[in-house]
């Protein structure tokens, strides 16, 4: 594997040094490796349990390149199966969402239940002849299906640790966003799908570490909405970036991109002279903040840590960042492309007004004004790397090396500013042990 | 003139036809202020996702109110988009797309409300960017159009239907 380049993995990948080589966003055999190497061994977002409530509910996704199709079971479980019909491949469920008590491919019609047990064929006794043993062919099960308070993950590898245990850590910071009110969340508004022309570790990256990027990147869209007399905005992400804060990183490959400290002197959440909307989310975590308290304590509830993370390895939230909170998954396609989808998540119990404010604020921000910006450079560095050059250059991860220590709010591996790249070598460090094992990759402390 | 009694014509086609093609003159010109300009203070600019559904639910396809879009813009933050799009650090747009927008099929009906119209149209966009990217898009909108006291037509709703479920451009940075 991989014989006919110059460098080894582990070459390309100096998370030590905090040098990475751009060959990794290119390769297509890095592509394939990791089809097979990471995202069949990783837990792999597929829904929020909000997304199936009765039986028959399901939806269509993907875990790595492979079509899965979930499936909502009348014991209230959720199984996971691969959209392929045994028969010759052919996706057997080719709409987003819906609910249905059968799926028939459409090639030579057999018939699968909602627990992918395959029932019926046309024809059947005339043309398998009683030699045909239908409970052998059923649609492959995604083995392992866990759930960590609404988010439904599966996982193909039998020897990968229980959810709980594989998030460790990144379940505190999780909770932010999960677990703030009593019946926990629900995504609502459907969902938010565009390609983007990069690789996908671009944006996982940037989500386990990379605020850095929002002082540039975003610079027009804060100063854009600076129109009125905004604290936040008027500013600017370049005087954010410097205020006090933390970042997560999790040995699992995990992170936390960077969130304010309690004592920054700024709300987190969102900001009320930007517009009604901020206000009313304002107002909705004001009159809820104490509630949050008593489930999570201060630190959690008063705002820290907010903002973007990580589940590795392609596993988004921007969590209660100007007036709302995205789930998002990266999903590859090649190795040069990924489809970016959003879900918007909210309390279950908020009121209609608060939700619906909350989606608008999503549509300004990340939605309206910050994508567009994303979407251009991650394409960009893409297009850069076609060349040969280019490729082999060694990038620069340095940024917050030997600053990592522990903090007596926060658990796990903290760098104690708002900016930094330990977050991002700790992911691209735990992405080469899957890379390089033959098996699942045991975390050695 | 009473606009209530707006006969719906060849007149009138033509007039609206014509606003069409002039705003898609000031997009395709980069003037997008002037573009803003032709929606009301009330205005709604509002592009729904489009879903895969099974066929009973096929009326479905478009988000509702209230859900996931790719643009839902009032004035003030559809003038935030435009503020971005005429800085010089909105690097989607900085050098800038050439984009061509084609409109047609436009058909028109009264509106709710006396005066207002209720107009259809379609729409293909093209853009090339920097050296060798191209985006097509194609879709449908549904414009509510009324006019103001000078007798200007505006824009007081416009609802975008972009023909694609995986929006397969890198962004949206363009208006439709």
């Amino acid at each position: 594997m991989l014989t006919d380049k110059t460098e080894s993995l582990a070459e390309m990948v100096d998370w030590e040094s905090g040098l990475i080589s751009g060959q990794i966003f290119v390769d297509d055999d890095i592509y394939r490796h990791e089809a097979e190497r990471l995202f069949l061994r990783t837990w792999n977002f597929l829904a929020h349990e909000s997304q199936l409530q009765k039986a028959g509910d399901f939806v269509t996704t993907f875990i790595g390149a492979d079509r899965i199709l979930l499936v909502k079971q009348g014991d209230g479980s959720i199984k996971a199966m691969l959209s392929a019909c045994r028969h010759r491949g052919l996706s057997v469920c080719r709409v987003d969402f819906g609910n249905a008590g059968s799926f028939v491919c459409p090639f030579h019609g057999w018939v699968y239940d909602g627990a992918g047990v395959l029932r019926s064929a046309p024809n059947f006794e005339s043309s398998y002849h009683g030699r045909f043993d239908k409970s052998l062919w059923g649609l492959v099960a995604v083995p392992r299906v866990e759930s960590y308070k609404g988010l439904v993950f599966g996982c193909f590898d039998l020897e990968a640790p229980s959810l709980p245990e594989y998030l460790g850590d990144m379940a505190w910071y999780l909770d932010c966003l999960l677990d703030r009110r009593e019946g926990g969340t629900e995504v609502i508004g459907g969902v938010h799908r565009i390609r983007i022309r990069g690789n996908w570790k671009l944006a996982a990256e940037q989500f386990a570490g990379d605020n850095y990027h929002a002082i540039i990147t975003h610079v027009s869209a804060g100063s854009a909405w600076a129109d009125g007399p905004s604290g936040r905005s008027a500013g600017g992400f370049a005087k954010i970036m410097q205020l006090p804060g933390r970042q997560f990183s999790s040995r699992a490959g995990h992170g936390m991109a960077g969130f304010l400290a309690r004592d920054s002197g700024l709300p987190s959440f969102c900001d009320p002279s930007m517009s009604e909307d901020q206000a009313v989310v304002a107002e909705y975590f004001r009159a809820t903040r104490n509630e949050a308290a008593d489930r999570l304590g201060v630190v959690r509830a008063d705002g820290a840590p907010d903002g973007a993370g990580l589940v590795f390895p392609n596993f988004g939230i921007l969590a209660n960042t100007l007036g709302a909170s995205t789930l998002t998954l990266i999903h590859p396609k090649g190795p040069s492309q990924f489809d970016y989808s959003r879900w918007c998540v909210v309390d279950l119990a908020a009121p209609k007004a608060v939700k619906e404010a909350m989606v608008r604020c999503l549509h300004v921000w990340p939605l309206g004004m910050a994508d567009a910006d994303d979407g251009e450079n991650w394409g960009g560095i893409q297009a850069t790397l076609q060349g040969p050059i280019a490729r082999r250059l060694k990038f620069n991860y340095q940024m917050g090396v030997g600053q990592e220590c522990s903090d007596q709010d926060f658990p796990g591996t903290i760098t104690p500013f708002i900016v930094g790249e330990v977050p991002q070598r700790n992911f691209y460090r735990r992405w080469l042990e899957y890379m390089t094992s033959e098996s699942w990759p045991v975390i050695d402390q | 003139m009473d606009v209530r009694q707006l006969e719906i014509g060849a007149t009138l086609q033509f007039e609206i036809e014509q606003f069409y093609y002039r705003e898609a003159e000031l997009l395709d010109d980069r003037r997008f202020s002037e573009w803003l300009d032709l929606f009301s203070d009330d205005t709604r600019y509002w592009m729904p996702t489009r879903s895969n559904r099974q066929l009973r639910e096929q009326d479905k396809e478009a988000s509702a109110d209230g859900e996931f879009a790719l643009f839902d813009d009032n004035k003030r933050t559809l003038g935030w988009r435009v503020k971005q799009l005429n800085s010089f650090t909105h690097w989607a747009e900085n050098p800038r797309s050439r984009t061509r927008h084609l409109v047609s099929n436009v058909r028109i009906a009264a509106g709710p409300e006396g005066g207002e119209l209720a107009v259809k149209s379609n729409f293909i966009c093209y853009r090339n960017r920097l050296q060798d990217e191209v985006d097509l898009w194609a879709g449908e909108r549904h414009d509510l159009m009324r006019r103001d006291e000078q007798h200007v037509w505006l824009i007081a709703r416009r609802k975008v239907f972009l023909d694609q479920n995986v929006v397969l451009s890198k962004n949206l940075s363009v208006f439709f």
